[in-house]
């Protein structure tokens, strides 16, 4: 498949995330569209290219957003790598795969992010991220999460056979 | 290339970023006095195009806001009025001690003594961007150096206090607002100046604090304003007093602040540009 056009979805995608996606919050939660588009390449493509992605996509979201460089990257690093250990035990067509997924990456995502935004000496509440929130923040991102898998999915299989014929 | 040995390599590759991305993470936190350049250049070529996609966003939200707010404008026509003769009757009171004043300022000059809370004239921007992380409450503005921002410029709206500068490009600058975690601003109650204190972001909207002095009364409803300790100049809205309690050592009176600014609804900002001092 094409990497420009993949590195061009990601781009378009950060951009969209962090300006239009940003007034569609839900209780103060909002979609990470980077983190789905992660989670879908790794899922479909092979390994390395998903670490390629992974390390653009999140390099250029800490740039972007961040407060320091690196949290991103090396969460969307992980993802990418841990999906592509279990890459060939996994139904691609199932509904449950995209939904299990995000749960999973959203659990790990604020994991991590708690975990070195704490090591840095910021200031964490830990009360907050065992609140509501969390909940709407996976119920939220899981609903995105099966469109954004099922679009890719549709999108890397008509590139796939694109190039067969 | 067999499998194990690919899949190996890819483990070891994998390994080396992802320990190259905590050291990155440990150079860049921190109060930095300047972005790096490759943070400088991806800011100037993204601030332009998140600007273009805000624009006709922030032209919807203008008129929704119009629209929406119109039933309104009556009625609070007729309480600026009232306003208005009540601020007249003020004046007049305050020309009186309007001409002490400017002896006072006479005298400033010639001593030649400079404020420390002189600041330029305040640059208006728009915000283009937010991070969407839960724990940092920082976002992207499109006004940097080349308009006067530094690090530590004071930003402001219309309602209050919001925040201040945390890195700043040509073109772009970042704002850490005060409901941030990691932001933090000494209050005086406007109700009565000598009781003092301070207030932190926290992960909610709401900001929590304690006063300095325990003896000291504070009220529910009270207005909270900058006290011009640290970098943000005395007299600004903070927000109001929401609840009063005891903090977790028991020995201090702890306070919850609401914002006077709406962190989720801002989207221009007014920034105080530090003044060259030389």
């Amino acid at each position: 498949m094409n990497r420009i056009i993949i590195l061009g979805i990601l781009t378009i995608n950060i951009i969209l995330q962090t300006t239009i996606l940003n007034i569609t919050t839900i209780n103060g939660t909002t979609l990470n569209t980077s983190l789905m588009l992660i989670i879908a390449i790794s899922v479909y493509m092979k390994p390395r290219e998903s670490l390629l992605y992974a390390l653009y996509t999140g390099l250029l979201l800490d740039t972007v957003t961040g407060v320091f460089i690196g949290l991103n990257t090396f969460i969307f690093l992980l993802i990418a790598y841990g999906i592509s250990i279990i890459q060939e035990e996994m139904v691609k067509e199932s509904y449950l795969t995209p939904i299990l997924l995000g749960i999973a990456s959203i659990l790990i995502y604020n994991f991590f992010s708690l975990f070195f935004v704490y090591l840095l000496g910021y200031t964490v509440r830990l009360a907050h991220y065992f609140s509501l929130n969390t909940f709407i923040e996976i119920g939220y991102n899981s609903v995105f999460m099966l469109l954004i898998y099922t679009l890719f999915g549709k999108f890397y299989n008509r590139r796939i056979k694109e190039v067969k014929y | 290339m067999s499998k194990p040995f690919l899949n190996r390599k890819i483990a070891i590759i994998t390994t080396v970023l992802l320990i190259l991305m905590v050291i990155f993470m440990g150079i860049t936190s921190g109060d930095r006095e300047q972005v790096s350049v490759v943070e400088r250049w991806v800011g100037n070529i993204v601030t332009p195009i998140q600007r273009a996609v805000m624009t006709p966003i922030h032209a919807v939200q203008d008129r929704v806001y119009d629209i929406a707010n119109f039933a309104q404008l009556n009625q609070q026509n007729q309480e600026l009025q009232q306003k208005l003769i009540d601020k007249e009757q003020e004046i007049i009171q305050s020309r009186l001690s309007e001409s002490e004043l400017e002896e006072l300022r006479g005298l400033q000059e010639a001593l030649n003594y400079v404020s420390a809370e002189a600041h330029g004239e305040p640059i208006s921007a728009r915000i283009i961007s937010k991070s969407n992380a839960d724990w940092f409450n920082v976002f992207t503005i499109n006004a940097g150096e080349n308009h006067g921002i530094n690090l530590d410029s004071v930003v402001l709206s219309e309602r209050g206090l919001v925040g201040r500068i945390i890195e700043a490009g040509d073109n772009w600058a970042r704002v850490m607002s005060i409901s941030d975690s990691n932001s933090s601003v000494s209050f005086k109650v406007l109700r009565d100046a000598n009781v003092e204190g301070i207030v932190q972001g926290s992960a909610t909207e709401e900001l929590e604090g304690y006063l300095f002095d325990p003896r000291m009364e504070i009220q529910k409803g009270d207005q909270l304003v900058t006290s011009g300790q640290g970098i943000f100049p005395e007299g600004i809205l903070i927000g109001e007093v929401t609840e009063i309690g005891k903090s977790r050592e028991q020995l201090l009176d702890a306070v919850t602040v609401q914002p006077a600014v709406d962190f989720q609804k801002i989207n221009r900002v007014l920034i105080l540009g530090l003044e060259d001092m030389n």
